[in-house]
């Protein structure tokens, strides 16, 4: 069973448990619908769960180490994320991204000195270059527009300077 | 199979589960294999479910009255509203014990499911890190405090079970413990990814990143917690102020300041790649300080009305953790100290780097201050033999400097550029600020000017009168100008980003510009709002220094001068309710002749507590003071009325500040993103 | 290139300056001792000219009002040794006859006698100590 349907059966199962044990005790023991009743029904259901969770240990442990990497590998493909290489990496594209963002907005408002801006600038983007390349069999050509200018412009300039 | 037998056994198997959570954490990570690691991880989930049930089972035995519960006995009784029986889950000492196990196993399972792609190789470490702390708690509550304890032989029902003292029964009590304790609670998970930033060698501003939005939680949480206290104390206790610095309010405060410096200095290794080791020193005192305060407000080590009493198992046992925290954390530092090697050298000292890392030091210095201060009248009995007492002007007279600092250093690190500063930048980010700042300087003496001359019947002050009087008010002056420099600082960056924002999309207006800028730059703004209400705060606080106290005893008819005021006294009123006995006062609040608000100070005996009436303050709120009356003593014979009457200029900013504070710290926390959306 | 030497002197000597105006200027009485009744019998000298703080039982039956100036007169004593006590502010609510009491104040030349503005005082009955339990002091 994938993650998230286990999921939503254990929240069924809760609501089915509580509805179970209130409905018994009201009905069954004769006892009112009153807040220490709710909180009985709570504690049965969190109970449930930490039951659950703890098998969940058992599970892990009991799986050998090669189909652990496969199970973990489909759960984050079933919900739409990434692998780990792959995240990190996703990670680190969006750290470098948003860190020239803030440089070219730091030296819009007279914070970075123009050679500073290109210095780090520069590094900054040729380190976004050698991320994404990596991410490409996944990515596709997924680039953002600026960037797609900043590379062409750094390949021109390389170029000339690799001709030079 | 009765609660309280239910309640120790799930204890027991949490403590086992947690200790299992750290023994295939360590494993995992010392084999590398993802087996142990999935398993630990799944173990830090069941360790959250298990603690919630354990305080679910608790919260039944509360609303059930279950008094067989030696805890529950003791901070609850059946007539107690039900909304105070939950709350008293972590009223006193073994709940709250418990509630802190809650908190922390949550979190931690929280912040391990956040990241455990994100940061493969570290998390085995933050899951052993994060399962260490807690199986110190739960150690604590299974060994030494456990809140489920029965009583051996059942007291009888009828007997006085306590029941919650009717002064902690109000809105403030109940928010101010929780959000203290998720303010502390919280600073463990940012340690505990320093930490394994450090042991695995990945000392890159990566794993900061991922917990920044942690720590922004934490300082929140904490800053709300300190404030509520601060309300709560000024509403309910009537000694007219809201910060005593006392040994329970200093606890909480310690490691808001390592925090706060935390906070910002991570953004210099994040550009520039330095403040690397004061950035994972700060990570970890933070947190160590966090356990300070607990073991300060447990122990009984210091004297203070707020602390749970003496108890000196418990302060051995935290004094042993703490040291343990110290010397482990800084070892492994140590240990990697060549790694933490900055990638770039301070420049000049008129540089965002250099102001940010004075503000280390500034927040630093003041922490241990407040520590030491604290903790001294302590040391000097144990090893002076002398017992002495520290007052509110000892902390005054350095922490305000202190606090004018950085009030001064938040106008001017927004304003420096990064590794030096032009004197063309210079020029150009300053003039207005400063000129504002003067301004407002001016402004302010030429209105204490007018206000002496008030005070001195109207004739014109001398020289030195005025000379006296500036100096007396110094810090005051000072800080008005600043909070004028400072906001023009953060109305001048907003100016200047709508203006950037504007160039690279000219067809926005200026509302849609804001708004743009607020969202793209939105730790940077959000940033700028929590100053402009770190600002007003200061602003608030200044205000004390013009303050007026009277102390009274007046009857029914008389009338007395307070500052622009004239308090009449209208009359007694003697009222009764289902709780408590009253006696109110009702004050006429004059001001030119005219009627402008009846104060009703009050005291109260409840029932329960016959021997302690309680104080019930009375203020007239307007944005430029409060005028605020509480009742001492009455004697309804002869109608004799002990007053203490205050004007507390400007103190209703401090309010509107932290609310300002807390919206832009919502701004800088921000809302979840779809992972890669973030363009 | 790393900041100037004599940028790192300017530094360094701003802030000693600042540190050492601070602890120069400090207030004399923000920090007081704190004694016990006995000792200030016993040894008054000691006492003679700085505030100081004083924790006594108040003796029964020696509160007196001056109905003039309002200022209370009671005496205390620890462990035998009296203290008579001159307190010109308004009694705090926990204040009995009987209870402890701890006094900040200043001692009369003659040395038998205290003169306090400040009290906090301690309710005689106990009660379990919560957290956020108000200070039973009026200061």
């Amino acid at each position: 069973m994938t993650a998230s349907r286990s999921f939503w059966v254990l929240v069924a199962l809760s609501f089915a448990v509580a509805t179970a044990v209130l409905l018994g005790l009201s009905f069954g023991v004769g006892v009112s619908l009153d807040a220490p009743t709710f909180a009985l029904a709570a504690a049965c259901v969190v109970m449930i769960w930490a039951l659950r969770a703890m098998w969940g240990v058992v599970v892990a442990l009991s799986r050998p180490a090669v189909e652990t990497l496969i199970v973990e590998a489909e759960m984050a493909g079933a919900l739409g994320r990434d692998s780990v290489g792959v995240a990190e990496l996703r990670e680190e594209k969006r750290r470098v991204l948003r860190a020239i963002k803030e440089l070219e907005f730091d030296h819009a408002m007279g914070k970075l000195s123009d050679q500073d801006f290109k210095q780090i600038g520069d590094r900054y983007r040729l380190r976004a270059i050698e991320v994404i390349r990596e991410l490409e069999p996944s990515e596709g050509a997924e680039l953002h527009p600026l960037l797609a200018e900043h590379l062409a412009a750094l390949r021109s300039a390389t170029g000339k300077a690799a001709a030079s | 199979m009765n609660v309280a037998t239910l309640g120790t056994i799930s204890l027991l198997v949490l403590f086992a589960l947690c200790l299992a959570s750290i023994a295939l954490a360590m494993l995992g990570a010392h084999r590398k294999s993802a087996r142990l690691v999935e398993a630990s991880v799944q173990a830090t989930y069941a360790v959250a479910a298990l603690a919630a049930f354990a305080s679910s089972l608790i919260i039944y035995a509360f609303l059930a009255d279950d008094f067989s519960i030696q805890y529950v006995h003791h901070t609850s009784d059946s007539a107690m509203p039900l909304f105070y029986k939950v709350t008293a889950f972590w009223g006193g000492l073994d709940g709250s014990l418990l509630f802190w196990v809650l908190l922390l196993s949550v979190f931690s399972a929280l912040a391990v499911r956040a990241n455990r792609r994100r940061h493969a190789e570290m998390i085995p470490h933050v899951v052993w890190l994060l399962a260490l702390i807690n199986l110190f708690f739960i150690g604590l509550l299974v060994f030494v405090k456990n809140p489920f304890e029965p009583f051996i032989l059942t007291p009888d029902i009828g007997s006085n079970s306590r029941g919650l003292n009717p002064l902690l029964q109000n809105a403030y009590m109940v928010i101010h413990p929780p959000s203290l304790y998720l303010g502390y609670v919280s600073l463990a998970v940012p340690y505990a990814f320093g930490m394994a930033a450090v042991i695995t060698g990945q000392v890159d501003s990566a794993w900061q990143q991922s917990v920044r939005r942690w720590t922004l939680f934490s300082w929140t949480f904490l800053t709300l917690g300190l404030i509520l206290g601060g309300l709560w104390a000024y509403e309910e206790l009537g000694w007219g102020g809201y910060w005593a610095w006392d040994p329970v309010e200093n606890a909480g405060l310690i490691p808001w300041f390592t925090a706060t410096a935390f906070l910002h200095s991570m953004m210099i290794q994040e550009r520039r790649g330095m403040l690397k080791r004061w950035n994972v020193s700060l990570v970890i005192l933070s947190f160590w300080l966090s356990i300070v305060g607990t073991f300060l407000t447990r122990s009984g080590v210091v004297q203070s009305v707020h602390a749970f009493g003496k108890d000196p198992q418990l302060a051995w046992i935290f004094g042993i953790f703490l040291i343990v925290i110290l010397v482990g954390s800084f070892g492994v530092v140590a240990w990697r100290w060549n790694l933490l090697r900055s990638r770039a050298e301070l420049e000049s000292p008129l540089s965002r780097e250099f102001a940010f890392m004075l503000n280390n030091w500034v927040l630093l210095a003041m922490a241990f201050f407040v520590l030491g201060s604290t903790i001294w009248p302590t040391f000097s009995e144990w090893f002076l033999d002398e017992r002495i007492t520290i007052r509110e002007s000892h902390f005054n007279h350095y922490m305000v400097p202190g606090g004018i600092a950085l009030l001064l250093l938040m106008g001017v690190g927004p304003l420096l550029a990064w590794r030096r500063t032009s004197t063309e930048s210079l020029q150009r980010q300053f003039l207005i600020p400063l000129i504002i700042g003067s301004i407002t300087t001016v402004v302010v003496m030429a209105l204490q000017w007018v206000w002496l001359k008030g005070e001195l019947g109207g004739e014109v002050p001398s020289a030195k009168q005025l000379g006296a009087a500036y100096r007396a008010h110094v810090w005051a002056l000072s800080a008005f100008g600043l909070c004028g420099f400072t906001i023009a600082t953060i109305v001048q960056e907003f100016a200047r980003g709508i203006a950037v924002a504007k160039h690279n999309n000219p067809k926005l207006s200026l509302l849609d510009a804001g708004i743009r800028l607020l969202v793209r730059a939105r730790r940077r703004y959000g940033g700028y709002i929590i100053h402009l209400g770190v600002v007003l705060m200061f602003f608030g606080i200044a205000g004390k220094s013009y303050g007026i106290e009277r102390k009274v005893v007046v009857k029914p008819g008389d009338t007395v001068a307070l500052g622009d005021y004239e308090i009449e006294h209208l009359g007694l009123r003697a009222t009764e309710d289902w709780q408590k006995e009253m006696i109110t006062a009702e004050l006429g609040v004059l001001r030119d002749g005219q009627l402008v608000d009846v104060l009703t100070p009050a005291r109260w005996w409840y029932f329960q507590l016959p021997d302690q009436p309680t104080t019930e303050v009375s203020r007239y709120m307007t944005v430029g003071e409060d005028v605020y009356a509480s009742m001492q003593t009455v004697d309804l014979t002869t109608g004799s009325t002990q007053l203490r009457l205050f004007i507390n200029p400007l103190v209703n900013w401090v309010w509107i500040g932290t609310i300002v504070m807390l919206f832009g710290s919502a701004i800088c926390i921000g809302t979840r993103r779809k992972q890669g959306a973030e363009q | 290139m790393a900041l100037s030497t004599a940028s790192r002197l300017g530094i360094g000597i701003i802030s000693l300056s600042a540190v050492a105006f601070l602890v120069l200027s400090s207030p004399d009485e923000g920090v007081l001792e704190y004694v016990y009744a006995d000792t200030v019998v016993e040894t008054p000298e000691k006492f003679m000219d700085r505030e100081f703080k004083v924790h006594g039982n108040v003796v029964e039956d020696s509160l007196r009002q001056n109905p003039d100036t309002g200022e209370y007169h009671f005496v205390i004593e620890y462990k035998g040794k009296r203290l008579k006590v001159v307190y010109d502010d308004l009694l705090p609510d926990t204040f009995a006859e009987g209870g402890e009491v701890v006094l900040t104040g200043r001692l009369d030349p003659g040395g038998g006698t205290v003169r306090s503005s400040e009290m906090s005082a301690k309710c005689p009955s106990k009660y379990e100590e919560e957290p956020g339990a108000p200070p039973p002091q009026a200061s």
